[in-house]
């Protein structure tokens, strides 16, 4: 049996809801805590603030005001839809945690020690780890195997921020494409051994914020496929050379704008292409 | 408010509170401070070299100076300028060495050798933002301060041309924003013709990698 504790960014995750709800389903492995991340501080609205600027507010806006009903108006392959099929009927983690009787820990930032001593107490095969900020190296070296994390980029050459947005203004959407990256969590940014990865096509009517939602729902499947594979034994974690890949910041809205464009007119030529 | 008021109430937000510089205001900005710096008597003889080639760069630009440009005396420093400054000295642990920006510049156009310390430097400026660029391994002036922040930012646009990396481009971008409001309150004309060649650094390299 291998055991797992999720590592959640929110109490109403739905990334972190879905694979909960599916881990709840599948034989071989045993969901034995989730620990989640509070709500806002001050010291962490600054840090956060300072790198992303003001669309931290939007990130808010969705996250917490919007939740689920952000996905109403798209009809795009999404989370919601995807939660739809897979009949997700968790509302809240810590509701799914109190039903399944399983310990829940809220605690302020994921490397608290409360998170620590959860892991010592749990000892885990694996943290699957859906998003919350930075792991310390004390928190990663707790599971036997390692804290998964999937990043919505192609590693090793995207680690980083905005790497969907950076693949574009890179001109990289044929030769290395939009897509997402099953890894260990290491002490470097997206630098950990590898597991899986899988790229996705665009199509017609795509903009950042489609493929992004479409990318969501890989991850989700990529963390599932990724745990099934390590308790089979079928997945061998492929080591990542640093010299393979560069780390991409947060993109100035001028860039961003170039990379717009550059999608817009690979959008043009596969249309075009397709209609030859 | 509905949902879809909302989200334009956040654009504009957002428009508001990551005030950004355009081009055509970037333009405006070096233009105005170029020909107020040209027209001024008392212009500092150091700053004379950054000046003439902020006039070379604007007619690169397409933009509007006093005639033509005459021919520049030097286009770089000699290595013999930069004294002990090596690439395992000038940047370590988020400290500056003075000459820092103009030594990797000069390194970087004819070799790969500090390719790896501008990966550090700019994880520095991206993670430390505003913060960043500000341990220096001596105490230096204000004004010296800002002039090798400038130095920086006009480094990291020569390098994203050279290289190719829009990366270093963009954070040039940010560097130049956050670095404009002191540029506006000094009185230094050192630091405004520095930060001006800067900016018109920034935009001959967005000339070149952000054309569709």
């Amino acid at each position: 049996m291998l055991k797992i504790v999720l590592f959640a960014p929110i109490d109403n995750s739905l990334y972190a809801r879905l694979v909960a709800g599916e881990l709840s389903k599948t034989e071989g492995v045993s969901l034995e805590a989730i620990v989640v991340r509070s709500h806002w501080n001050l010291k962490r609205f600054r840090s956060e603030f300072g790198r992303d600027g003001a669309r931290l507010l939007r990130k808010i806006y969705q996250k917490y005001v919007l939740g689920d009903a952000r996905f109403r108006n798209s009809d795009n392959r999404n989370l919601s839809r995807f939660a739809q099929e897979k009949s997700l009927d968790i509302q809240s983690l810590k509701a799914f945690a109190q039903t399944k009787d399983i310990p829940y820990c809220l605690v302020k930032d994921l490397n608290d020690p409360a998170s620590e001593d959860l892991l010592r107490k749990v000892q885990p095969d694996l943290v699957a780890f859906t998003g919350g900020g930075l792991i310390r190296a004390n928190i990663l070296a707790l599971p036997k195997l390692g804290v998964l994390n999937c990043h919505t980029g192609i590693l090793p050459p995207y680690r980083g921020m905005d790497v969907v947005e950076w693949t574009s203004a890179e001109n990289a959407i044929d030769t290395i494409g939009f897509g997402a990256t099953l890894h260990f969590m290491d002490k470097g940014v997206d630098s950990g051994p590898i597991i899986l990865k899988r790229t996705i096509s665009t199509e017609p009517k795509d903009d950042f914020h489609t493929i992004r939602e479409r990318l969501e729902v890989v991850m989700v499947e990529l963390m599932l496929e990724g745990i099934r594979g390590l308790r089979d034994s079928t997945l061998q974690p492929q080591p990542q050379k640093i010299e393979d890949g560069r780390q991409y910041y947060v993109m100035h809205a001028r860039v961003k704008r170039f990379a717009e464009q550059q999608l817009a007119e690979q959008i043009k030529r596969e249309n075009n292409h397709g209609s030859e | 408010m509905t949902g879809n008021e909302f989200s334009r109430f956040l654009d504009l937000l957002e428009k508001s509170v990551d005030r950004e510089m355009s081009a055509a205001e970037i333009r405006s900005l070096v233009e105005e401070g170029y020909h107020r710096l040209a027209c001024s008597g008392e212009f500092p003889q150091d700053s004379r070299q950054d000046l003439h080639l902020l006039e070379h760069l604007m007619a690169e630009l397409g933009w509007q100076t006093y005639g033509s440009p005459t021919a520049l005396e030097k286009n770089q420093p000699s290595m013999a300028e930069f004294g002990d400054l090596t690439v395992e000295n000038c940047f370590a642990r988020g400290v500056l060495r003075p000459g820092c920006g103009s030594y990797l510049d000069c390194i970087s156009s004819t070799s790969t050798q500090a390719d790896s310390l501008m990966e550090n430097l700019l994880r520095h400026v991206e993670v430390k933002r505003q913060a960043s660029l500000s341990k220096f391994s001596q105490e230096l002036p204000q004004e010296a301060q800002w002039l090798e922040r400038s130095d920086v930012s006009i480094l990291f646009s020569r390098y994203a041309r050279r290289r190719h990396d829009l990366r270093f481009l963009n954070a040039a971008f940010k560097m130049n924003e956050w670095y404009l409001k002191h540029t506006q309150r000094t009185d230094s004309e050192a630091v405004h013709v520095r930060f001006l060649l800067a900016l018109a650094e920034q935009e001959l390299s967005a000339k070149e990698l952000l054309a569709c």
